[in-house]
């Protein structure tokens, strides 16, 4: 995995690391991934069971249903803001750019 | 241990307040030490308030004023829900988890919310933002994870009964190394909504007790469809189907990929002297062989961590969760929100995840993954069409000092051999204690079944624990940790 990889995948991850944690995850995802490639001399056919995640039954009615009041919602984010009036909630975010 | 209390309630002999309020005091007095919870529930004596009148007025289920723990992964509305990360600390939900509703349904009471491998990634409770839980058997060891918390209350008779949850053995091995019983349910058996999603395809929830009878009382409450999870089967689940005779003339395998070398021998000999048991008490016994067990961890932490850096990526501080304070542009926000928020081992499967699933990549890790998933599976099938029932350990060892955890992380992760297989192949896994290392460590046994056939595991692990002499802990015995 070269230093370009782990740039990406920290880019990917959305998780900002400093030079030396990224060194240091670099390593460890070295050591974790021969333990991946070990699986690449294993015949995998193409027919096989794709398990779990295929067991999903019939979808639900297409219905309204209640749901949680926005206060309610909005009151665990740190980054909310209820200032504008009564009945008024929202998260806030920073500039995109 | 559920039914006793039961009897005591009904009987009057001891009220729901007096009961929880017991608990509470050992809580108190003991868990300085051990660290198994995270929080207390402050409304627990009402809650118990509450179960007494049920009581009284002839109402009570067969969970009414038992005190029982939960697992913080798991979502409740009126406790904070953690899952032992700096990323959810003070977060209290909106909602309960279906398994939780139903326990509160049923007249449980919630001692409060047990401690756990951050995002349940891990299997020490090393990985918690909250500090180590240790093991009441002593020595400075773990308690296993992810759901070290609730195998050590378990243990230590901090609660009747608990909940964890169990995506690669995450109830099983705990159990295994807090010698108590542990059962993963199978796949679609039990809702997962209000479950902290880990990885989707292999979550179950599930009890932790002091035996396989108290795990099939917790599990017939919270069993059944879920309009809010399309993957539950919509199947209930009777304790009453639990019947200790079923093991007579039951055909049992014994998985020899999970007994070869790097299987501690007192484990291997702990597990053999249990199948010389179940053929005394009427089983059929032979040897069983999977050959894809021996490569199910790398597959299993592909399928795991791809999965989760998709679920994890809901944690971007913005609707709930840590919020750095120093912001910068909206995705610098983020990276710097969860670079603060997650803990290292979360941060390396994320990588993992995200590195399996990326273009280029995707076919020799995920994907190939998925197809040797399938391999398991088939095997497992094919196992199952003359055996009833599967017999490995828990665990290749009993559990170990916190110094001696390992720092490689794959070297870490191939400890999982022996329960992550059951996983990836939906299927339903007790884990159930069958003896004693050298150093008074315990060792787990572990039963794998037919899908849906939790009733037949349960039977099983209920025959054996009949004779089983459980020793306690050393920190009910006044010693050390």
């Amino acid at each position: 995995m070269t230093d370009i990889d782990i740039k990406w995948l920290a880019r990917l991850s959305r998780i900002k690391f400093s030079d030396e944690e990224l060194k240091r995850m670099q390593g460890d995802m070295v050591s974790i991934m021969e333990l991946m490639d070990s699986l690449k001399s294993l015949p995998a056919p193409d027919d096989a069971d794709f398990g779990n995640a295929a067991a999903l039954k019939e979808l639900r009615a297409d219905e309204v249903r209640e749901s949680y009041p926005p206060e309610l919602l909005v009151s665990q984010s740190a980054g909310r803001k209820t200032e504008f009036g009564e009945g008024e909630n929202f998260f806030t975010i920073p500039k995109i750019y | 241990m559920i039914k006793e209390l039961r009897k005591k309630l009904d009987a009057r002999k001891i009220s729901a307040e007096e009961l929880t309020a017991e608990y509470l005091k050992r809580i108190a007095g003991l868990d300085k030490s051990l660290n198994s919870y995270v929080s207390v529930n402050p409304n627990a004596a009402l809650a118990a308030k509450e179960s007494q009148k049920r009581i009284d007025a002839g109402k009570a289920g067969m969970l009414t004023g038992i005190p029982v723990a939960l697992k913080d992964i798991l979502c409740t509305y009126d406790m904070p829900t953690t899952c032992s990360s700096k990323m959810l600390e003070g977060y209290t939900p909106p909602y309960d988890a279906t398994v939780v509703k139903r326990l509160r349904e049923d007249g449980a009471v919630f001692l409060g919310k047990l401690n756990m491998d951050e995002f349940a990634m891990g299997a020490s409770t090393k990985t918690s933002y909250f500090g180590k839980t240790y093991n009441p058997y002593g020595k400075g060891c773990v308690p296993g994870g992810s759901s070290g918390g609730s195998g050590a209350a378990v243990a230590a008779e901090l609660c009747a009964a608990s909940l964890g949850s169990d995506t690669g053995g995450s109830i099983r091995q705990p159990a295994a190394f807090c010698g108590v019983t542990g059962h993963r349910p199978t796949y679609g058996l039990v809702s997962r909504f209000g479950g902290v999603a880990f990885a989707s395809s292999l979550d179950q929830i599930g009890p932790l007790a002091e035996s396989a009878e108290d795990c099939a009382l917790v599990l017939q409450t919270i069993a059944g469809g879920d309009i809010n999870d399309q993957t539950c089967a919509g199947k209930s689940f009777s304790a009453a189907d639990v019947d200790e005779k079923r093991v007579k003339g039951m055909k049992i395998g014994v998985i020899t990929e999970l007994m070869g070398a790097d299987v501690d021998e007192e484990v291997a000999a702990a597990v053999e002297l249990a199948v010389k048991k179940f053929e005394a008490l009427g089983a059929k016994v032979r040897r069983v062989s999977l050959p894809m067990l021996k490569h199910a961890v790398p597959v299993y932490y592909l399928i795991s961590s791809a999965e989760a850096s998709s679920n994890l990526s809901r944690f971007d501080g913005v609707r709930y969760g840590h919020r750095s304070a120093n912001e910068g542009v909206f995705e610098e926000m983020i990276s710097q929100n969860r670079a603060e928020g997650f803990g290292w081992e979360v941060k390396r499967r994320i990588m993992l995840g995200s590195y399996a699933l990326c273009s280029g990549y995707y076919d020799d890790y995920y994907k190939r993954a998925v197809k040797l998933c399938g391999v398991i599976r088939a095997q497992y099938a094919e196992a199952f069409k003359d055996n009833d029932l599967l017999v490995s350990p828990t665990a290749p060892t009993t559990a170990y000092p916190y110094d001696e955890v390992p720092s490689n992380p794959a070297q870490m992760y191939l400890a999982d051999i022996c329960t992550v297989s059951a996983a990836l192949a939906g299927l339903p896994s007790v884990s159930t204690p069958c003896g004693y290392s050298a150093a008074g460590m315990p060792i787990g046994l572990m039963l794998t079944g037919r899908r849906f056939d939790d009733a037949g595991v349960l039977s099983a692990a209920a025959a054996y624990e009949r004779d089983f002499k459980c020793i306690p802990p050393a920190l009910l015995n006044g010693g050390g940790l």
